[in-house]
């Protein structure tokens, strides 16, 4: 039997890659790929692929480059494989995925959706969309304070430098930071903020001296508020600040 | 054999060295109180503690710059020691620049506070050897011990009178009313001690940012030579003495700073801003040094010192 017989649209057989021109053409992409990792369903944020139908299906990447979705299968590179995409309504598909591992013929179906469809019946008034919060709180202050104390030029790019550094430091967890203490307690994760920042922004550092001071000024009178009580709650601001740092333009 | 002619400088002893302030007890005493410390279960192997640490960042600036840091662009002070307490008073060298580092690059909230070794002398001497050293000194494990049981205390407690040799020798019998001050000083230990064997083993632990505790019989010229323009200790004589390693250098040749406690002038001026009262040591004598019969060495892996306010500021 072919590997590509039994499927309409074999699209792309030597890597495990399916590009969709002409889907993307006529619906906005939105949604997300599914995955553990949240980071890195932000980054590649365009195409939801969801519900895999066999147990152990292989995993399904997707991204758009330009006016293309291009999708592809988590593979070892000595199974063959190859794609289709099967109609199942108005912006609805199914992908179909056939694997040859030299022994065994294996086909899988991952249902995807793009653009905002399924589209509900036109009667009836339209729910309002939920109105996303304006950026406030601790997340206001990191973003305002980077506006006014850091130079324009590069501040976008270093904001978002130092929203992942502070991002890795709440990721260490339970993480040796000192060789005897761990980041389980405010203290060890206040103290290992600094060293991270400086690493990740190097030369840069100088330039975000002013912001810190005052975004620990804030920090300062809320804990003297007593909301920053335990190490959640620290945890929390700090996210805060990350999310005002990626809103520095 | 490394020789040359002392560079020119202030030598506050000249080119006799000051027996009086050697206290270190030697191997006897030394064999009594490392075996001591190992049945309390006070020190670690460096490999059991190194790779928490390990890294493969470059090294930063010297100890010595980072206290320049905290202290206003000026060293840390170098004591001069008055008495036999050389084994406390390298403890006092270790424990603070433990605290520079701690405050400065490990960002720790802590307050930085001088150390007052006669209290360590009083413990090492009272509480660890029990009273039975009659003339003066410790050994390097007793000390350890001390400071890992009974704690630190610090010049700015309360009711701490000032340094001298007087007060020192005093506290270490078990004078002036001492004893008031255990309560004061338990809260602010040594975590772990690490006993070093080679020089590799000294070089991992510099730096991993810890100071080295040596004490031997190993003398030196008290005024160094220049050698491949550093500032470098000759080997001469025999010192019962306790000193501390402060840095390492692999170029132009490896070497450890080591660091003495006799005054910034005992050994003249170093050459490239180096802590004041100390020379280069190369590895090459620090090996011989290490194959003698008499020498000990450890590292205070962690010191609890005084806790300080919360620091808020991510970018420091």
């Amino acid at each position: 039997m072919s590997l590509n017989s039994p499927f309409q649209l074999p699209l792309f057989q030597r890597r495990t890659t399916l590009f969709i021109v002409w889907l993307l053409a006529a619906w906005p992409v939105s949604g997300s790929v599914g995955g553990d990792d949240p980071a890195e369903a932000d980054r590649m944020t365009t195409v939801r692929v969801t519900a895999v139908v066999l147990p152990l299906a292989p995993r399904l990447l997707a991204r758009t480059t330009g006016e293309a979705i291009l999708i592809e299968a988590d593979l070892p590179p000595t199974v063959q494989s190859v794609f289709s995409v099967v109609p199942a309504g108005q912006g609805q598909w199914t992908i179909v995925l056939a694997t040859y591992d030299g022994a065994m013929l294996a086909t899988y179906q991952y249902p995807l959706s793009i653009g905002n469809l399924p589209i509900p019946p036109a009667p009836g008034p339209q729910p309002e969309p939920t109105p996303v919060p304006p950026i406030s709180g601790l997340a206001k202050t990191a973003r305002d304070a980077a506006i006014e104390t850091v130079p324009a030029n590069g501040r976008s790019d270093e904001a978002a430098i130092l929203a992942s550094a502070i991002e890795s430091v709440l990721q260490r967890g339970e993480a040796d930071y000192t060789g005897q203490d761990k980041l389980t307690d405010p203290s060890a994760l206040r103290s290992a903020m600094p060293s991270a920042a400086a690493k990740a922004l190097g030369k840069a550092r100088e330039r975000w001296i002013a912001w810190s001071e005052k975004v620990a000024v804030e920090m300062d009178r809320l804990q003297a508020a007593g909301a920053l009580a335990d190490f959640a709650a620290y945890r929390a601001a700090y996210r805060q600040i990350v999310h005002g740092l990626r809103e520095v333009k | 054999m490394l020789d040359g002619q002392p560079v020119a400088g202030e030598y506050s002893f000249g080119s006799q060295p000051p027996t009086d302030l050697m206290g270190w007890l030697g191997l006897d005493e030394e064999k009594r109180s490392m075996a001591r410390l190992e049945e309390l279960g006070l020190t670690a192997p460096l490999a059991d503690v190194l790779p928490r640490v390990a890294t493969d960042e470059p090294a930063g600036p010297p100890v010595w710059d980072l206290a320049r840091a905290l202290f206003g662009g000026q060293h840390m002070p170098t004591p001069r020691q008055e008495t036999g307490d050389c084994t406390c008073v390298a403890e006092k060298v270790q424990k603070q620049f433990r605290q520079v580092v701690q405050i400065v690059e490990e960002h720790r909230e802590q307050k930085y506070r001088p150390v007052f070794a006669p209290f360590t002398y009083y413990a090492a001497r009272q509480k660890v050897l029990q009273g039975r050293i009659r003339g003066a000194g410790a050994t390097g494990a007793a000390v350890a011990e001390a400071v890992t049981r009974y704690g630190t205390l610090f010049e700015d407690d309360e009711g701490v009178p000032a340094y001298s040799g007087p007060i020192a020798d005093l506290w270490g019998n078990g004078g002036g009313g001492v004893e008031r001050f255990e309560g004061v000083a338990v809260d602010n230990p040594v975590r772990k001690v690490v006993r070093l064997r080679t020089v590799d083993e000294i070089r991992l632990a510099i730096q991993a940012r810890r100071l080295v505790l040596i004490a031997s019989s190993r003398g030196f010229r008290m005024q160094p030579v220049a050698y491949r323009g550093f500032h470098v200790f000759v080997p001469q004589g025999t010192w019962m003495h306790q000193m501390t390693l402060l840095a390492w250098m692999d170029d132009p040749f490896p070497a450890a700073y080591r660091g003495n406690q006799w005054g910034p002038h005992a050994h003249g001026q170093p050459l490239h801003g180096e802590w004041p009262g100390g020379a280069w040591n190369r590895a090459e004598d620090l090996e011989q040094e290490l194959r003698g019969k008499y020498v000990e060495v450890y590292c205070y892996w962690d010191f609890e010192a005084e806790p300080g306010p919360p620091d808020h500021r991510v970018v420091r």
